[in-house]
């Protein structure tokens, strides 16, 4: 099984596993992190390494708010030793799209999460007239 | 030209891509810190964050001494130090800065807390009054919309 972890500045990654849980219920090896103020990077390192051990999976992805954060920074610095990857841009469908297939491989479920965060933003103004212009052509 | 001069311990992040970079124009950073400097995973992951239009450079203090003046010329340049000692050694071996913005120090043992993301022990404030002595303005502010405060006037 693949642990998720989510980190954030402050505490939307707290807040947002939590909604999460709300929709799918209390998952197992997902944990939230957040990066408080005045927090160094070390700190947040150490608070991730110890959550790879206490989960003792084989591999880890990690969704961060945003790229070139510390939340970001911190956990990247792993990536190439170890089996983890991270993925930017955390928000709701990416998470729960990735906890339909934490039994694929870390590459698959990386994959998997970084569509469904992208698929989940759409303009609805947008979508909606061109939806119209489909439906008055063929009418 | 020298646009701003920052401290911060976590050195290039989303506060100065998002606010200081665009508020300031700014066209290269230069991250002075040897740790830094010798570490290719840590740059390579910075480097990849940088929006393309900024340039980004490391290097230690000799090498910052060797090519600032030029980069000043043509970019619009903002250094990043990630500790107080550096920035010492910069002035000390001949490199000019008016004023140092000290953006962020993060919580350790047996730190001072200066604002909601700047800690320093008794050994870097030394180091700062020391910077400070040298003609340079130590302004601490998290974020450009952010009102500045002098160092010296807090402690």
């Amino acid at each position: 099984m693949v642990g998720i972890i989510a980190i954030s500045h402050g505490p939307f990654s707290k807040a947002l596993i939590k909604s999460v849980e709300m929709v799918y219920g209390k998952q197992d090896k997902v944990e939230a992190l957040s990066l408080e103020p005045g927090e160094s990077m070390e700190s947040l390192k150490n608070k991730i390494n110890e959550i790879i051990v206490e989960f003792q999976v084989n591999e880890m992805l990690i969704m961060v708010d945003l790229l070139g954060g510390t939340p970001y920074n911190a956990s990247s610095i792993e990536i190439e030793n170890s089996n983890i990857n991270v993925i930017t841009g955390l928000n709701m469908p990416m998470i729960l799209e990735s906890l339909l297939f934490r039994n694929e491989t870390l590459e698959n479920i990386s994959s998997i999460a970084t569509e469904a965060g992208k698929s989940g933003i759409v303009n609805v103004k947008e979508r909606l007239d061109n939806l119209n212009k489909l439906k008055n052509n063929n009418g | 030209m020298l646009k701003i001069a920052r401290l911060d311990d976590r050195l290039v992040h989303g506060q100065i891509i998002n606010n200081w970079c665009t508020s300031e124009d700014i066209t290269e950073i230069l991250v002075i810190n040897k740790d830094a400097a010798n570490n290719e995973m840590r740059k390579t992951i910075i480097e990849m964050s940088v929006p393309e239009g900024i340039n980004i450079l490391f290097c230690d203090v000799s090498h910052a001494l060797e090519i600032y003046e030029e980069e000043c010329k043509f970019e619009s340049l903002m250094i990043i130090f990630g500790n107080p000692f550096e920035i010492l050694e910069f002035i000390e071996k001949g490199g000019k800065l008016s004023s140092l913005n000290i953006g962020g120090m993060s919580f350790k043992k047996d730190t001072k807390k200066l604002s909601t993301a700047v800690y320093v022990n008794d050994i870097e404030l030394e180091i700062l009054k020391k910077i400070a002595a040298k003609n340079v303005n130590l302004e601490i502010r998290l974020l450009p919309t952010d009102r500045s405060r002098n160092l010296l006037k807090i402690y």
